[in-house]
């Protein structure tokens, strides 16, 4: 049994392949999606919504909310990266459950690629919302001589991303494959039901500490900002 | 290899796609639609505000209204109560006036009444006096009335003084001497009678004599102006006046009683 679903390989050209990972990947985008699609096509702004409708509120208004609590101000300028980044992971982590799934998640390769995504998106956001200079005199503060352990930092919180994400996801997959060998009743349900915790858990981990590392990069000017006139006052 | 960099690439494009994916199909719309709907309820609540203000000015309006109802309502009691306690005592003043009048016309009753009863009295009494004491004259003296009426008014003729007989001969000249008794005297007596009112006013002067059965006891002489009377009137003047003071007093008190009574009501 392989270890990531990247092995399993159903087409390949060349360096171009469709394994398992993309392939479950179209099938959560597709799901997401067409489902996004037909519920949001017949919206309501009265008083009675449908149930789906409403499921969509709670859960965006819910993100809204959360983005907004860790400091990310407006929350709708970061909902589709942040949100998408929640509802990805966790459409594949629950659909784990479905036998003979592999969710994407469980790939290191979309684990890199989602964590190179929030490394790639942090400093944009950074240098967005401070310019290039305020931005990459984040890796300087509190002093010079934290500017390697800032950049070791960027990078190790990158991997520590892709990794656990990695770790979690797969090690659930693996424990109930291993389990159904082992003990085929009644502990691979467990074991599944463990998992879909775990993966709402890490989902949100994701997703978070994408927005804490983004909240970090764009409010950390502005406490300087905040800072500076009381320095003032002080010296005045 | 757990890092396939193909699929690392693949996986960032995918992601970015569905990032796009979701921002069209699943957050704009759900987004539009909650700001949709929280500019209704924003709506809502404002007309909600703007109805709840206009209902608290109409509110206040009634309010004020009722108010003005009430202040014109006791005004209008007051008004009522005043109209009621004046027209109370414009019926009282009415009632006492007829009470008054009413009254006033028992007295006037009560008067003639009396009057009649007087009138009625004084001649059944004249009448029974007369009777009785025709009998109980001829009863006890045996003698008849008429003539000692005849003979004591001509005593009262001739004992006039010499003046009273001049005016009496002055008054014969104008008119004839009248002689005005309640029964009949007959022939004789008036005859006597002639003779003694000639003795003083002319032996050519007639004498008339009359018959007034109203008249009480008595004789009655009248020349011209001049009247010489003699009977029993006097007392029953007497009489009249002692009962016209019991009745007086009996009306007196029936009306103090009937005042009171009118008070106590």
């Amino acid at each position: 049994m392989e270890i990531s679903p990247d092995a399993t390989i159903f087409w390949q050209w060349g360096i171009i392949k469709l394994n398992a990972t993309i392939a479950t990947s179209w099938l959560n985008m597709l799901l997401l999606s067409c489902g996004a699609a037909l519920i949001t096509a017949r919206l309501t702004t009265g008083g009675q919504l449908s149930r789906w409708q409403n499921l969509l509120e709670v859960l965006v208004d819910g993100i809204l909310r959360e983005l907004e609590a860790i400091g990310l101000e407006p929350p709708r300028d970061f909902l589709p990266f942040l949100g998408s980044l929640f509802i990805f992971i966790l459409f594949s982590n629950l659909l784990a459950v479905v036998p003979g799934y592999r969710p994407p998640t469980g790939s290191l390769s979309t684990a890199a690629a989602l964590a190179g995504c929030v490394f790639i998106a942090v400093p944009y956001w950074g240098i967005k919302r401070q310019g290039l200079s305020g931005y990459l005199k984040l890796y300087l503060q509190p002093s010079v001589i934290m500017l390697p352990f800032n950049i070791v930092g960027e990078l190790s919180r990158t991997l520590a991303l892709a990794v656990r994400l990695f770790g979690n996801i797969m090690s659930g997959s693996m424990i109930g494959a291993i389990l159904l060998i082992v003990a085929p009743l009644f502990f691979p349900v467990i074991m599944n039901l463990l998992g879909l915790i775990i993966g709402v858990i890490q989902a949100y981990i994701f997703a978070v500490l994408a927005a804490v590392y983004t909240a970090a990069a764009i409010k950390v000017e502005q406490q300087q900002a905040e800072k500076q006139p009381q320095k003032g006052a002080f010296h005045g | 290899m757990l890092i396939d960099w193909f699929t690392v690439g693949a996986q960032v494009v995918n992601f970015l796609v569905l990032v796009y994916l979701l921002k069209r199909f699943l957050y704009h719309p759900i987004l539009r639609a909650m700001d949709r709907r929280e500019q209704a309820i924003d709506t809502r609540l404002a007309d909600a505000e703007k109805t709840r203000a206009a209902a608290e000015r109409t509110a206040a309006e009634y309010q004020q209204q009722k108010r003005q109802l009430e202040e014109q309502s006791d005004r209008r009691l007051a008004q009522a109560e005043a109209d009621a306690e004046r027209r109370r005592k414009e019926l009282i003043e009415q009632a006492k006036t007829e009470a008054e009048g009413l009254r006033q016309r028992w007295s006037e009753t009560v008067g003639r009444e009396r009057a009649r009863f007087l009138g009625e009295l004084k001649k059944r009494v004249g009448v029974e006096t007369l009777r009785i004491s025709r009998k109980s004259t001829v009863a006890l003296t045996g003698e008849d009335l008429q003539p000692r009426l005849a003979a004591v008014l001509l005593g009262k003729l001739r004992g006039l003084a010499i003046q009273e007989k001049e005016r009496c001969a002055q008054a014969a000249i104008a008119a004839s001497p009248a002689v005005r008794t309640p029964f009949p005297l007959g022939g004789a007596l008036e005859k006597e009678i002639s003779a003694g009112l000639q003795e003083i006013c002319g032996s050519d002067v007639p004498v008339a004599y009359s018959t007034d059965p109203e008249m009480a006891l008595g004789i009655e002489t009248t020349i011209g102006e001049l009247k010489l009377a003699w009977g029993i009137d006097s007392y029953f003047s007497e009489l009249e006046k002692s009962v016209s003071e019991q009745l007086e007093q009996s009306i007196r008190s029936s009306s103090t009683i009937a005042r009171e009574t009118h008070a106590g009501d």
